[in-house]
Formats: structure tokens, sequence, C-alpha cells
């Protein structure tokens, strides 16, 4: 199965790894095949809508091309849309609750938050409203907060502490529908750097122990070596050497060399680590000049 | 008075390289610094000397410096259990450290990690055995977290807050016996009963909590206290950057500059012309092809490194003007204290600001 076989895929990385802009191109490249689309950011931000094209952050499903969607959420918006729609509280009894000490207490309730959005994005999936766009697929640029563990355990965070009640319903559901290897995908972006690379084992491992597998490790940002083998680096430098001004130039592909060879190094390692996790080798991207062809290309490679 | 420079910035931006660099050019100037690292890399921790993890200050061995450089690595395992025990009477702590709510709070509760930073700081810079503090903060995915953190914490140990869950008389407790019924109602009577007790077990330590934390917090709007921010040339989120300045400013803090890494230094030619080099490999196999790639080499390079300045460049005019300091790639990276001892030739006080004029 690709990704975009899934109806979900969680995209996890840290910030700078651009975990966004993987996002959005896989947006792009599910809608590309056909996908019914939605690209979720559960940050509250802009960023993604930006990567896609649009301006601003709406909790309103907004059209970016035909087939894709961007929306983004927050939190409140998820309580009070759950409030709202299975607890059946009306409208002026939902402000009472949004005093502070119920917010407070959500923001203190460990998952609470994360779980919330996660029971929107379940919810639309498995069951939208008939005022609600229906979906093939949806692809989550995580939140800000935390780490990718955190998110994906909130569920059962959830679960664990009430034993009854419409959060412990709503946490199962979520948890059984994450931990569903054909219907969620979990994709990690990472940098072809040493501490990114072994970050990203470090997370794939502990997501392994919770039960969680990492479906693909997408590397950002990828530099190949630019001098091809043979006649090989060492040999053009030599070559350089007698030629006018070419001191800079070997000054130049020693640079770039020792870049893309650091990125190789650091991707093996991360191939190597992955292998031991049976998980697949990582898909390697360079600098995409738009989220158009980012998308095209993860079409052709995963 | 000990000076405080905070580094924030999101991880993978070379931040904890970047402290211990601009620790090691602080004591270069004659300065007693110390450094205190989170999560360093392997190589960075066994240059520093801290490869084992140490709550406490550790000498790192450095030749011909007029200062001193200590370093330590914040300790994350069990940071909230000591500040429990440091504060609660045995018994207390033993029931809160029992507490289910309890439990599920301190690990995993975002923003504590940020908070044990800042409190380590505090013991820091109360010592007066220093003259600066380089505070490396943990990886966060928006910088602006950082501040969140310490006034989440606050939050949750706010008096009136506590007092509004634990009175349960007149129509404030009607109000929050409405919400708790709620909270009951959706997740259970048994934890709206763990959340009670740990909110009574709270109540009883708030007061020596809620002190400290008013220090920790005094002690971050510090004129003394000076914040950098670490981004990497390749990907500077300048919304994110700008957002924490702005949250920086509206608190009157002290911002110090950017330190941007890993940037491409201009390519100074001159560089052989396409001819010259088709003629100097001509014998080679796949020589054309290789040509090619070394003529098309400087201005890759070149356009790179415009990327890079126009980046900053946006950067420092969204910022109003803060300066900022250009770091090129260490060739093979970080490895020794000679690498950091390269990095410090880029950064202040040694170096002067990015002219982007």
């Amino acid at each position: 199965m690709r990704p975009f076989d899934h109806r979900l895929v969680m995209v996890l990385g840290k910030g700078g790894v651009g975990r966004t802009t993987v996002t959005a191109g896989l947006a792009r490249a599910a809608a590309r095949l056909g996908r019914r689309t939605c690209a979720a950011d559960l940050g509250g931000t802009d960023a993604l809508a930006v990567r896609l094209g649009l301006v601003g952050r709406s909790y309103q499903f907004r059209r970016v091309i035909g087939g894709l969607d961007v929306w983004s959420a927050t939190p409140a918006e998820c309580f009070d849309d759950f409030l709202a729609r299975k607890i059946h509280l009306p409208g002026l009894a939902r402000k009472v609750v949004h005093n502070r000490f119920v917010d407070t207490f959500i923001d203190a309730v460990p998952g609470l938050n994360d779980m919330m959005m996660l029971g929107r994005v379940e919810n639309l999936l498995v069951e939208p409203g008939s005022d609600e766009p229906q979906y093939d697929f949806m692809v989550i640029d995580a939140p800000a907060t935390g780490h990718g563990l955190t998110l994906l355990q909130a569920a059962r965070t959830m679960t664990d502490m009430t034993k009854v009640g419409p959060f412990h319903d709503l946490s199962r559901a979520v948890d059984i529908f994450l931990s569903d290897p054909h219907r969620t995908a979990v994709v990690l972006v990472t940098l072809p750097e040493e501490l990114p690379v072994s970050e990203t084992l470090e997370l794939a491992a502990d997501l392994g122990q919770e039960g969680f597998r990492v479906h693909t490790v997408i590397a950002n940002l990828v530099e190949r070596e630019p001098i091809p083998d043979p006649p090989g680096v060492a040999k053009v430098s030599e070559v350089l050497s007698s030629v006018t001004d070419g001191a800079a130039l070997a000054g130049l592909v020693a640079d770039v060399s020792a870049r893309a060879a650091r990125h190789a190094s650091a991707l093996a390692e991360l191939e190597g680590g992955l292998r031991r996790l049976g998980i697949a080798a990582p898909v390697a991207v360079g600098r995409a000049p738009s989220i158009e062809r980012l998308g095209a290309t993860l079409v052709e490679l995963l | 008075v000990t000076r405080v420079a905070v580094c924030c910035g999101v991880g993978g931006t070379g931040k904890t390289t970047t402290a211990a660099a601009l620790a090691l050019a602080y004591a270069a100037a004659g300065e007693r610094v110390v450094v205190l690292t989170i999560d360093p890399a392997r190589r960075l921790a066994d240059a520093l000397g801290v490869g084992e993890l140490s709550n406490t200050p550790r000498l790192v061995p450095l030749e011909n410096q007029a200062g001193t450089l200590h370093a330590l690595m914040l300790d994350r395992k069990g940071t909230w259990d000591e500040v429990i025990r440091r504060y609660a009477s045995a018994d207390l702590a033993e029931r809160l450290l029992d507490n289910r709510y309890y439990k599920a709070v301190s690990t995993r509760l975002s923003g504590s990690h940020e908070y044990m930073a800042v409190e380590k700081l505090h013991e820091l810079t109360s010592a007066g055995q220093f003259d600066r503090v380089v505070l490396d903060t943990p990886p966060t995915q928006h910088v602006v977290d950082f501040f969140r953190a310490p006034d989440r914490i606050r939050g949750i140990l706010d008096r009136s807050m506590l007092s509004l869950i634990l009175d349960d008389t007149g129509v404030r407790g009607m109000a929050t016996r409405g919400a708790l019924s709620l909270i009951g109602r959706l997740a259970g009577e048994r934890v709206v009963s763990d959340i009670r007790e740990f909110f009574e077990l709270l109540h009883e330590l708030s007061a020596g909590f809620r002190e400290r934390s008013e220090r920790v917090s005094a002690l971050l709007r510090a004129p003394a206290t000076h914040y950098w921010l670490v981004a990497n040339a390749d990907a500077p989120e300048r919304n994110d950057l700008i957002g924490f300045l702005n949250e920086l400013r509206e608190r009157g803090m002290t911002f110090a500059g950017f330190l941007i890494n890993r940037v491409q230094p201009t390519p100074t030619g001159p560089f052989p012309s396409d001819e010259a080099l088709q003629q100097a490999g001509a014998g080679e196999p796949g020589w054309e092809q290789v040509s090619a790639a070394l003529s098309a080499l400087p201005a890759a390079a070149d356009a790179r490194a415009r990327a890079h300045r126009d980046a900053v460049r946006q950067l420092v005019l969204a910022a109003g003007g803060s300066p900022a300091w250009l770091v090129p790639e260490i060739a093979g990276g970080v490895r020794s204290l000679d690498g950091l001892r390269e990095l410090t030739r880029h950064l202040p006080p040694h170096a002067a600001p990015f002219r982007s004029a």
C-alpha cells in the first residue's frame, strides 16, 4: 500500500525539517491520483494553507484546487464541535462551558487537546455529517505542541484515564482508527543530518513499541554528489589543480561534495536503523521548486 | 550580576552547538561562563566533557583562555518529581507522586521541560559563581512555545484557579459544580475525583512553588537576560521567528540578535572558463558530463549564497533592523572543541553582525 491508499496519513517531524511542505506535497500527490483529499493542520496556524497557496487559517474546509481542500483546527474549535454534535449541547450552554476553568482544565488534561482534534478527524472520515464534505483521504500536519508520539498516544492516554463516558468512547474509536495499519499510515519527515536522523530513529522505535508502524520515512532537502564517479572527486580535483583559476572551483567541489557525502552517510545511517526496525528504506527528496512539483515527485517515488 | 544568554529556536537548527560556541566565545573574551545544554549530540557532549548525564556544572578543559567554561546537561528524567520533593513534605510528596492525574500530567504535560530548564537557570544565576549563563532551550516545534511553557505551568498552579476548583460554595461554586459535573459526564467520575485530589494536594504546596515561579519569571524578564534566536539558513521560518520576537517585545524582554547557521559563503572567483574546463580533462572518460557539472557549480553556490542572504535580509527587515550573525557550515560538522572554536570566529563578541546594505 502506498501512503495515499490509506484513509489517513499522519505526518510527523520536528520543526525545520519541512514537515509542512511535505504534508502539502503529499496532499497534492493524493489529489493528483484522484483521491478526494483534505490537507489538515492541527496547529491552528496558516502555514499549511500558505504552502498550498491560500491566505490565513480557517476552520472552514477551503478549496485549493479540484479534489483538494485545506482545513485548520484548534482544540477549542474541535471541542465546541464535539459538544454540539455528540453531546447536543445548545450554543448558550457551550458558551458557559468555555469559561476559564474549563479552558484551563482542557489545557491541563494530558492528551485531551490532541484527542479532541483527532476525534474530529476520525468523525469526518468515518461518519461525516450531511453538512460536511466527504473525503477519501486526509493528510495531517501534526500540531505544534509536543512530540509525535504524544499525539498518537493521546487517544490511549484518554482511554486509560476515563473508563466510561463520551470521552472514553471517542478516544477508543480514535485509538482503533490510528492503530489500524490499513486505514492510518504514519509518515516521518527528517533531514539528512546526524541529529535529525538519530531523533527520527528514536521516534520510529518508540512508535513501534507503542504499536504504531511507521509506513514511510521521507528525507527532505537531500543534496546529491555533483561529480559522477568515475572520474570521482579526487581525480577532478587533480585535474583542476592544473587549470588556471582552478583552485577556487576545487574549493566549491570540496564544499558541495562534503555536504553530499554527509547527507549520504546520514541517509545510510537512517536506512540501516530503519532496517533494524523492519521499516522500508527512506525516500529522499531534494529541494522542490514548488509544491506541485513535490507532489509529482512523491507520486513517482512512493 | 550574572548575565544570561538564552538561545531559542526550533529543533534541528544547530541550537545546542551554537549555544556551546557562544559560551566558548564569551569564555575566550575573559568571562566565567557556564552553558546549560539540553540533549547535546554525542560528540558535542564528549567535546564539552558532559558525555555522562550531569546536573552539576563541570569545568571544560581549555588551553590559553582568559576565562573559564563550565558545562552541564539538563537531566530530563524525573525533573518534576525533583521539584515536588523539594517543595512538599515527605508525606504530601508521596501522595502527590502516587496520584493518577499527577502521573499523567508529569510525564506528558508539555512545557514542563522548559519550566525545568528555567528553574535550573535560576539556580545557576543565584550561585554568583559565573559572569554569564548560556541557556540552550528544549527543542520545540515553534520557538514561542518556550515562553508559553512557564506561563502554562503557572496557570495550572494559579491560586485563584485552585480556589475556584476547591471552593464549592456560592455562585462561583455553582458554576464550578456545573463544570465538574459536565466533565464527570464526559470523562467519568473517577477522573474528576483524581483531579480534585491532585489540586487539593497542589494547593498545599502552591505557596512555595508560586514564589519560586515568580522569581523564575522575573529572571526571564530581567534586563541582564538577553535572547538569541538560532535559525537554519536553508529554512528560516520567518513567521515563527517574528512571532517569537513580537512576544519577546510585548513582554519587555531584550532581543540580542539572530544567529544564522549553515550559511553558504559567497563564492569568490575567478573561476576557469567553460572551454578551459572542457580541455583540462579531455582525455578522461565521461569528462563532458563532469565539465558541465563543474561549470554549473559557481552559479549554484552563488544562488544558494544569495538565497541565504536574501532570507536573512528579509528577516532583519521584518525584525525592524535587529542584528544577525552569519555562521558558515563547519566542514565535517562540529566534533571537537577546535570545531567549536572555529564557529566562535563568526559569533559575537568577536565578529561583527551582517550588514544587509
